[in-house]
């Protein structure tokens, strides 16, 4: 035991010799990402639900305002167009968008360089593949947070602008809520949003960064992988006998997808949810991260490339 | 030569040996029981599409692990050997390149994965590039490069980490005449200046009988032959063999060879079959003919039925291993 502890510090250097010299497998990945046009594709195409809503918003919501019912807004998370325009982008519409960009991205970080065989380039230089793919999972995090983090930061603020002018929340003549209190729960709110998709992002993507590295063709496991909650949903709502056409389609099909619905709930509905649960949600999305991070490590070098 | 004057010379490896070595890909066999060694020189790997070369190669930079036997450099395992791996230059048989990068950042990428020193990778990267006789297009992107082209900085992106042995998969592939001439100079160049081990794969016998000090012969993933080249040459002597030859005037070409031939078909409008047994006077008689501007050699290459007869031919019992290889 005593010899194993001290080897910890040279095995500390090791891995930071081993990192450093495997920093231009990350740096060469960013790169590819960058020329890519699919990933500026897939930049602009998160922008896409906030773009058809905000036409919505200006040509059918504005002029009418019929669905902003200020009288029955008791409070900021149940208020009239706040549900239906805040809710649908972060609770059901972005998670799509959300999945497609992390699906799509995680699975060519290692595939693309295998379908076109310039993987070998890499795989024959001295850099050990643990750290290959370490450093690949390092540049798709940092794409990943570029693409996604800006949408849903976006989505969030109109929300939160446009819903001001209309909703309760900001007539003061209402002692419902007062704007520093407001500002507080919408960034401590915000700040949520923002950590749970890196870490749904960086642990689903860690699952398809493998899955494209160890299967040949890893785009259907890696759909069945990111939409398993979405069918484990619909199994139980047909248990329970709960389906319904418009249901399955708007509600669950959406709002169940990769598991937003484990954390997304938790902002919407903190009232009802302990915030424990909401802690050991993140807990859960990290502990299968760190291990996914940890099996990649271990088990790409077994790969091998014919 | 600058480059010689930048590079070491090699002392670590001395020989790589494959001792009964089976490779599977799920019910097909890659190789097939296969032990053969082999030391310094130009070393020619040739057989048939499918025949095992690429398997054997892959097998050698480590991109796969053998089934059953093993497959050591100087007694060490090479599978995950990143101490071989450093010493080791490859290039792979698709001309598939980071289309997106120039040349010359093809061959900056690939070097700072070497972990080499900006100083150090620049001096190379520009000796290299005169090498392979692409300085002019350096700054190109690679996507406009022909496929001549292509193989030439694939082949220059080996020679970053002053390998002491460099694997190449059908280099002449998609070279016209003279881009063979060219490639085949590189490589002695490289063998003679730097002592580099050179293993080359081509399915075309005859791109690589003439370049290599060693070849080993290999079909349906089993050894056919193994001997120095002019045992290998000794033995083809005589044999008449099959060539397609395009051109742009076969009537000129046809006129240039007619000494040369057994017999001479033309097949279609500038295309022409030809039967010889004096197979280098005709590939230098094409040479000139593509020098001096008479007619543009397009390709020139054997007809399959002519491979599988020198097969046959090679099949016949050949001195041992040790005795060729040493």
């Amino acid at each position: 035991m005593n010899f194993r502890l001290l080897q910890v510090p040279q095995l500390f250097e090791n891995f930071k010799k081993d990192f450093k010299f495997s920093r231009p497998v990350y740096q060469l990945s960013l790169r590819e990402l960058r020329v890519k046009k699919s990933t500026w594709g897939l930049f602009l195409l998160m922008f896409f639900p906030w773009l058809i809503e905000m036409i919505i918003f200006v040509y059918a919501v504005l002029p009418t305002n019929s669905l902003i019912n200020v009288s029955n807004a008791p409070n900021l998370t149940n208020g009239g167009f706040w549900r239906t325009y805040y809710r649908i982008h972060l609770d059901t519409v972005l998670p799509y968008f959300v999945t497609m960009a992390t699906l799509l991205i995680g699975t060519s970080m290692y595939q693309d360089e295998i379908k076109d065989e310039t993987i070998s380039y890499i795989m024959t230089k001295p850099i050990k593949r643990s750290y290959i793919f370490l450093q690949k999972f390092l540049a798709y995090f940092k794409v990943i947070t570029l693409i996604t983090i800006p949408a849903v930061v976006i989505q969030y603020l109109t929300a939160f602008l446009f819903t001001a002018r209309y909703d309760s929340a900001f007539n003061y003549s209402r002692p419902l809520i007062d704007l520093p209190t407001l500002l507080y729960i919408n960034i401590f709110d915000l700040f949520l949003v923002v950590i749970s998709v890196i870490v749904i992002t960086s642990t689903l993507g860690a699952i398809f960064i493998f899955t494209g590295l160890m299967v040949n063709r890893p785009l259907l496991l890696n759909l069945f992988l990111g939409f398993s909650i979405l069918i484990e949903q619909i199994l139980i709502d047909l248990i329970d006998n709960r389906i319904e056409p418009l249901y399955l389609g708007i509600n669950i099909l959406a709002r169940q997808v990769l598991g937003f619905e484990t954390v997304f709930p938790n902002f919407f509905l903190r009232r009802e949810i302990p915030y424990f649960d909401q802690f050991s949600s993140y807990v859960s999305w990290i502990i299968v991260l760190a291990l996914t991070i940890f099996i990649g490590f271990t088990q790409s070098s077994k790969k091998e490339f014919t | 030569m600058e480059f010689k004057e930048i590079c070491k010379e090699g002392i670590y490896i001395n020989r790589i040996k494959f001792n009964n070595v089976s490779k599977f890909y799920g019910e097909i066999i890659g190789l097939n029981e296969v032990s053969f060694s082999f030391n310094k020189g130009i070393i020619g790997l040739v057989g048939t599409n499918g025949a095992g070369k690429s398997t054997t190669i892959k097998l050698c930079t480590s991109l796969i692990k053998e089934d059953i036997g093993t497959v050591t450099v100087n007694g060490e395992e090479i599978w995950l050997n990143y101490d071989y791996l450093s010493k080791m230059g490859y290039a792979a048989e698709k001309d598939r390149q980071f289309n997106w990068m120039s040349g010359r950042e093809f061959l900056e990428w690939n070097g700072k994965m070497f972990n080499l020193d900006s100083q150090t990778l620049t001096k190379r990267i520009k000796s290299i590039l005169d090498l392979v006789g692409l300085k002019d297009a350096a700054d190109r992107k690679i996507q406009g490069y022909s496929r001549g082209m292509r193989q030439r900085i694939k082949i220059g992106q080996t020679l970053l980490n002053d390998p002491e042995i460099i694997f190449v998969d059908e280099p002449m592939s998609g070279t016209d005449p003279l881009g063979r001439i060219m490639i085949a100079d590189t490589f002695t160049r490289l063998y003679k200046d730097l002592g580099a081990t050179i293993v080359l794969s081509s399915h075309v016998l005859h791109e690589l009988e003439r370049l290599s000090t060693s070849l080993i012969i290999i079909d349906q993933g089993k050894l056919v032959a193994k001997g120095s080249s002019e045992q290998i040459r000794e033995k083809l002597s005589g044999f008449p063999r099959k060539f397609r030859i395009h051109c742009d005037n076969s009537r000129e070409v046809l006129k240039s060879l007619v000494d040369l031939v057994i017999d001479i078909t033309i097949k279609s409008d500038g295309v022409l079959d030809i039967t010889t047994k004096k197979f280098y006077d005709v590939e230098n008689q094409l040479l000139q003919i593509q020098k001096s501007g008479v007619s543009t050699i397009f390709e020139f290459y054997p007809l399959d039925s002519d491979l599988n007869s020198v097969y046959s031919l090679l099949k016949a019992p050949i001195p041992e291993e040790e005795e060729l290889m040493q």
